[in-house]
């Protein structure tokens, strides 16, 4: 669909307004909103995301992409809750405590909101506490923690060893990412998935929650 | 005389070893801001060592680095002893020890650190503001100083570290700016080249990680 195609590339470049219109228009055509979001939207992110680090594309660019994102996904926003997908896994997620760094961790969330999640947020700064509280409050199948920097990532390993504590650690697969963090690391605090990046992270969290694999 | 000697060192921080390197040493500097890609940083690093290698002279190569995102976790050299401060990054070096680093991060966690090397290559919040960022060079000013808010949305201050420099004029002029024009606090902090001057000299005591010929660097030895 031309429409569609016109979406994704005002979303790489990062045209807020022009996405906005884009939506509305491809709602006019009939376009399911599900199908604006994944094609269009999303599948914008996806192709920036691929160009990330080796054409000139830089966080900035990412960021007004998501930007871009954001104002179509307020359009969709009322047709998605009455028709959109919606899955019955609950995520949490969170910066680790000490660290302020959330665009990757807002721009997973932004993509586990699109695959149908609930996703809960709980922001930047979070302790090892805060996750558990947030675990036995809101029973998620799936606990996610960013961190960039090396200083920060044994709140990680801290995380993981108070759910374990708390013997909630059955209950809960837990998945981590962020620049230093690498599949060793994952594999050293026993978690249960990695992601090096935000696009393969929506994947990781599928497929750790037992969804087949999707392109 | 001298083990020969070869020292990879950040870009970042090339100007607090002006004039400071033994003649036995040889300086090779390396991009900054590789910490963003740390598998990149990791072969350019790796790939460094083995150049170094073929030259069989060398018995030392000194990193000056830290652990940069675990950029340096797994870097490898066959003949010489590999020897890196016990930091996690440049501003632990730039400020003396990991403990001073510390002490910084539990004051402010959130805390831009200006240099006089990253202001020179037009990095940072204020530049990316101004659109002088190559990041933000392509955009209109509009979008420029939402990406530069967006960027610096949770810090909380501004520091300079100063190494060196008798007179910061316009560079702390700079740092300055940058927090008003964030809002956020600013501080002036005292840096020191003392670790850099270990790593060229030694002792290489508990401040440093050394592997030996042939041993891996690997995280734990952080």
């Amino acid at each position: 669909m031309p429409i569609l195609q016109n979406l994704r590339e005002a979303v790489i470049k990062g045209q807020a307004s022009q996405v906005k219109i884009l939506a509305e228009a491809a709602l006019d055509e009939g376009l399911s909103p599900q199908d604006i979001l994944d094609q269009g939207l999303i599948a914008g992110m996806k192709l920036i995301s691929d160009r990330f680090r080796n054409n000139g594309i830089y966080v900035p660019d990412i960021l007004i992409a998501s930007r871009a994102v954001h104002a179509g996904m307020h359009v969709l926003k009322p047709y998605l809750i009455q028709c959109g997908v919606k899955l019955p896994d609950r995520v949490i997620i969170g910066t680790v405590a000490g660290d302020l760094h959330d665009i990757g961790k807002d721009l997973v969330v932004m993509m586990l909101r699109g695959k149908g999640l609930d996703v809960i947020d709980l922001g930047i700064d979070v302790e090892p506490e805060e996750f558990v509280q947030a675990a036995t409050v809101h029973h998620p199948k799936l606990l996610a923690m960013s961190a960039l920097l090396t200083t920060t990532m044994p709140v990680m390993a801290a995380t993981v060893q108070s759910l374990c504590l708390k013997g909630l650690r059955q209950q809960v697969k837990v998945m981590i990412g962020g620049g230093p963090i690498t599949p060793e690391y994952s594999r050293t605090i026993k978690a249960d998935g990695y992601a090096p990046d935000f696009r393969l992270a929506a994947k990781e969290a599928m497929r750790l929650l037992g969804y087949p694999a999707a392109g | 005389m001298a083990e020969k000697t070869a020292l990879l060192i950040c870009e970042a921080l090339t100007d607090e070893i002006a004039g400071r390197t033994p003649p036995h040493v040889e300086v090779h500097a390396i991009e900054m801001g590789l910490h963003d890609y740390p598998k990149k940083l990791n072969q350019e690093l790796q790939n460094a060592i083995n150049k170094l290698e073929q030259d069989d002279r060398y018995e030392i190569i000194l990193l000056g680095f830290g652990l940069c995102s675990e950029g340096v976790v797994g870097l490898q050299a066959s003949r010489a002893k590999l020897v890196v401060p016990r930091t996690d990054d440049c501003i632990a070096i730039l400020l003396g020890s990991m403990k001073a680093y510390r002490e910084q991060f539990q004051k402010a966690p959130g805390t831009y650190y200006y240099t006089k090397k990253n202001i020179d290559k037009a990095w940072g919040p204020l530049a990316m503001f101004l659109g002088q960022h190559e990041w933000t060079k392509k955009y209109d000013s509009e979008t420029a100083q939402w990406v530069a808010r967006e960027m610096i949305k949770n810090y909380t201050r501004i520091a300079f570290i100063n190494t060196s420099m008798l007179d910061l004029g316009a560079y702390e002029e700079h740092a300055r700016r940058a927090a008003g024009v964030f809002g956020l606090q600013y501080e002036l902090l005292s840096g020191t080249t003392s670790l850099l001057e270990s790593l060229l000299h030694g002792p290489w005591d508990e401040r440093f990680v050394v592997a030996e010929a042939g041993q891996r660097i690997s995280r734990s030895m952080f």
